[in-house]
Parts: C-alpha cells; sequence; structure tokens
C-alpha cells in the first residue's frame, strides 16, 4: 500500500491506496515513523493513486510534516479531485509543498 | 494449556445384573482394577444410581426383568445429563443382538463371562472417552459464560452511549424562529455520537452567533472532543455578551479571533496524537439580515438566493482550528434577504458516496436547495436527508452527517410548515 523508492537523494513514498482515511492512517503514520527511524530525512509523498482523503488523513499528514519539523523535507505531490480540493479548502496550499508529479518535486533544490 | 482435574464420574461404575452372582464377580473384578463400584439389581435401579452418583460409565447385563438392557441403555441415552459410556453384557454375539444394542445407544459389548483383561482395556477405553466428554462439556460451559459475560458488557456499552447521544443531542439548538431567523438542522451521526456540533445562540439586540463544528475523526473520540469544543467557544464566546450586553460586530469578532488563536495554539502545539477541528462561526444581525462569517477548513456554506433561486458557495476556504500554529482568520461579511437560506453543513454531506457512482459532492447540494427554493424549511431539510439516503443506496453513513440552516422568513413562502413530527 505504501512504496518508497531512492531518488534523486530523496525517499519517494507512494500510497498506493485509494481512500486515504481513519482506516489507512495507522499504515501510514507506521511507515513514515520506521523510515524516519532508518534515517531518511528528505522525502517526497506522492498522492497520485489517492481518490479521497478525509480529514484523518490531512491530520496525519500535517503531524508527519510536523514530525520532519520543515515542509521542504516532505513536498507533496499528484494531488488530485477531492484531495486537492480539501488542501484547497483547507488553505493548506500554503503550508505544503506541492507539485504536480514526483519530477516536478525533484527538481526543487533543498 | 493446562491439565484439568480427573472428573471422578470417569472412575465410578455402575453395574446392572439381576444375576447377584454374575454382579459380585465384575464388581471385584472392577475394584481390584480401581473403580469405585454401585451394584444394582435391575435396570430401574441402574438408572436411579446413575442420576444419583454421575457414574461415568454403565457395565449392563443384556438380560433382566422390567428394564433390559436395551432399555436401560435407551433410557440413558435420552435423559442422562452427562454423556455415560455404555458396555453391554451378552452371552450371544449373532449380528442381531449387535445391531439392536448399537441402535439402543450402547459403546461397547463384552462376551459374558467377561475376560479380565479384556474388561480391563475396556473400561479404559470408557474412561478415556468419558474424560474426554466432560472436558468438553466443561469448555462449553466456560465458552458460555464467558459469551454471557461478553454479551452483558456489550449491552451495557450500548446503553452508555445511547445515553451519550441522548446528551450529545440536548446540546443541538432548537428548531423554529429565533431572534427574527428561522433555525432547523439535521443530525446524523455515523455511529451513536458523533464529531459534528452546531448551536445558535441569541447575544442580546437581535443579534445571533452560530457554529457548525466537524472535529477530525468520528465516534465516541470525535465526540468527546466535540463535547470540549462545544463548551469551549459557549463559554469563550458567549461570555462577554452575558457579561456587558451585545457587543457590536467589530469588537466582537476582534474578541472571538483572539479567543480562537488561544484554542489554536492550545490544540496545534498539544504533544501526542492531536485533534483539530473544520469550523465555520458567525454573527447575523436578525433584523437586517447582515452577518459575517469565518470559514476555518470547513465546507463553503450554501446561500441560496431566493429571488434569483440562485445558490451561492460562500468563501473560498480557511486553515481549520488546531492544524497549524499561528493560523489567522478573516471575517467574510454577507446578506440574507428575506427568504433566503444558509446552509452550513459537514463534509460527510458532499461526501456521501454511492458505491461507483462518486460522491454526492457540491452538485447536488446546490441542485437539491435551488428546487426546494419554493418549499417549507422543514421540508428541504428532510428531504435532502431522504436524498443522502437514497444516495447512499441505504448504506450507514461513513461519516457524520449534520447541517445547521438558518432562514430569514418571507411573507411569500409560509416559514413554519404546518406539521411537525419531531
Amino acid at each position: 500500500m505504501i512504496h518508497a523508492e531512492e531518488q534523486g537523494g530523496r525517499l519517494v513514498v507512494r500510497i498506493d491506496h485509494q481512500r486515504f482515511d481513519a482506516a489507512f492512517v495507522p499504515s501510514f503514520r507506521a511507515e513514515m515513523d520506521r523510515l524516519i527511524a532508518a534515517g531518511h530525512e528528505r522525502f517526497v509523498l506522492d498522492l497520485a493513486p489517492v481518490d479521497f482523503m478525509d480529514s484523518s488523513g490531512l491530520g496525519a499528514l500535517v503531524a508527519v510534516l510536523k514530525q520532519l519539523g520543515d515542509p521542504a523535507r516532505l513536498p507533496v505531490c499528484g494531488a488530485r479531485g477531492p484531495v486537492a480540493k480539501l488542501i484547497r479548502l483547507t488553505r493548506l496550499d500554503k503550508v505544503l509543498r506541492l507539485h504536480d508529479d514526483v519530477a516536478g518535486a525533484l527538481a526543487v533544490p533543498g | 494449556m493446562s491439565v484439568e482435574p480427573v472428573d471422578p464420574g470417569s472412575r465410578r461404575v455402575v453395574v446392572a445384573d439381576d444375576d447377584a452372582f454374575g454382579r459380585a464377580i465384575i464388581g471385584a473384578l472392577l475394584r481390584n482394577l480401581g473403580y469405585e463400584v454401585i451394584e444394582a439389581g435391575n435396570g430401574d435401579e441402574a438408572w436411579a444410581c446413575l442420576e444419583r452418583s454421575g457414574a461415568g460409565i454403565l457395565v449392563t447385563d443384556w438380560m433382566m426383568p422390567d428394564c433390559d438392557g436395551p432399555e436401560l441403555c435407551r433410557r440413558v441415552r435420552e435423559r442422562a445429563g452427562h454423556y455415560v459410556y455404555v458396555i453391554m453384557l451378552t452371552s450371544h454375539s449373532h449380528r442381531s443382538a449387535v445391531v439392536e444394542g448399537l441402535e439402543a445407544g450402547a459403546d461397547d459389548f463384552l462376551r459374558k463371562p467377561p475376560d479380565p483383561e479384556e474388561l480391563r482395556v475396556r473400561l479404559k477405553t470408557g474412561e478415556r472417552i468419558v474424560g474426554l466428554e466432560r472436558q468438553l462439556s466443561l469448555r462449553n460451559q466456560h465458552l458460555h459464560e464467558t459469551n454471557a459475560r461478553l454479551c452483558q458488557a456489550y449491552e451495557r456499552i450500548e446503553s452508555d452511549l445511547a445515553a451519550a447521544a441522548r446528551s450529545q443531542e440536548s446540546l443541538l439548538p432548537r428548531r423554529g424562529p429565533v431572534s427574527g431567523i428561522v433555525v432547523d438542522w439535521m443530525f446524523e451521526p455515523s455511529s451513536h455520537v458523533g464529531g459534528d456540533v452546531f448551536d445558535i445562540v441569541p447575544l442580546g439586540n437581535g443579534t445571533l452567533l452560530f457554529f457548525h463544528i466537524d472535529v477530525v475523526g468520528h465516534g465516541v473520540r470525535a465526540a468527546l472532543h466535540s463535547f470540549a469544543v462545544h463548551g469551549l467557544l459557549s463559554a469563550t464566546l458567549g461570555r462577554r455578551a452575558a457579561e456587558g450586553g451585545p457587543l457590536p460586530a467589530e469588537a466582537w469578532w476582534r474578541h472571538a479571533l483572539s479567543a480562537l488563536a488561544e484554542i489554536n495554539e492550545r490544540f496545534s502545539t498539544a504533544e501526542g496524537e492531536s485533534s483539530y477541528f473544520t469550523m465555520l462561526l458567525g454573527l447575523i444581525d436578525g433584523a437586517s439580515g447582515r452577518g459575517s462569517l469565518i470559514q476555518a477548513g470547513h465546507p463553503s456554506p450554501v446561500l441560496l438566493h431566493a429571488g434569483t433561486r440562485q445558490v451561492e458557495f460562500l468563501g473560498e476556504g480557511g486553515l481549520p482550528v488546531g492544524l497549524i500554529p499561528g493560523a489567522t482568520w478573516e471575517p467574510l461579511p454577507f446578506v440574507l434577504e428575506p427568504g433566503d437560506r444558509l446552509a452550513l453543513y459537514s463534509d460527510g454531506i458532499v461526501e456521501a458516496e454511492r458505491p461507483g457512482d462518486g460522491l454526492f459532492a457540491d452538485e447536488r447540494l446546490a441542485r437539491h436547495f435551488a428546487d426546494t427554493a419554493e418549499r417549507p424549511l422543514a421540508e428541504v431539510v428532510a428531504g435532502l436527508g431522504a436524498c443522502l439516503r437514497a444516495w447512499r443506496e441505504g448504506a450507514a453513513p461513513e461519516d457524520d452527517l449534520s447541517m445547521l440552516v438558518l432562514e430569514r422568513p418571507s411573507s411569500g413562502r409560509p416559514a413554519i410548515q404546518e406539521c411537525n413530527p419531531s
């Protein structure tokens, strides 16, 4: 459900799951905790396969962002449809580093 | 796994034979093998002994007056409260006797007079089977008791939740007119209790405070947070009015926004698994219909313009409360003309899902309000509930569903419908 792969000096974490909701949050948190504990610091979060995100999913995303301490460490890409709408509605587009795709996120230095 | 205690019944044997000599021989053999033996001279007596002693094994002669071996065997199978291993003594071993004995419920047969070694091993088999059977029934009884305790616990949780649901509903505002505004709402938590809460509070001087909140998640955890948030908002935002009379809108907003900033800092900097909520918070003057609201990550409210039947979604979003430290909000002005309606709702409404067909979405919500523009408010709200149930095709809601609707009454439409069932 979660696919992690080193790419261009970052760990690209792809959510291969249609619903990023309360039921999915525990596995997302556990996997991110594991990757951070393994020493990874710079990520890209690829939400392209996600069709739906609820408030619990959004909360988990922000919690990981706080854990990393800097939004630049977790640029987000591939948000579309209801996911993009939720991010706009909650104005997290002003907080998150958003990109169209993984290539776009990797192109930003830092 | 622990070894269960040996049940004394499996070493207790009833020997039934009308021939006292034959009975005594078998009795002596069994006592030598360490069994506790109870002797009975006929079938009726043997049955009484079995019932009284709880013996697990019966060795019975076939031929006895009145109640013979097969008859006794049938009685044991029909009425005994525990399993009895039955060994039948026969002097004839032709097939028809074996068939009749088995049909009556015998477990084993022994030729008369029994060979002591054969008697020993057959009794051993009986003892093993009776032991297993008793272990099984003990475990069944244990399961039964555990199940009864679980049922009891479940019923207690259910009744606690039902009580919590009643207190949550008691927090909801009254339907009907208040300070020149007509209020109606729907509230359908996805379980007994939910994370949605809303209220409309007169601040005096014709001004009304209203809010609609959706705490992240649903169920008991969200409900507890929503209770807390409701209390916090009522205390901080309603207090000033009670103390010093109504504030002008601008002064009230200054006060409300600083209270909100405080709540935001407290939630967003909390250690561990934090919670946050989305909210619409507003102020309206019932007489003029002039109001303002802030949108904190909550879905944009529906504003139905009665004159044109146009539906507008107010606002473009805003940060939720308690998610990001330092968040700020800007009040957005609006006006309710006579007949206009303002609907505040949780995302569960537009995200109601029909399998394979997607979300209910803003478009359907807007259409519902446009289509029912001429209908009384209660009908609009009840109709939306029915629409959503139909959209889910009868499935239970995945998220809490709630909506608070404010209407500025007009003379052209009945403000209150003729018959209100609730």
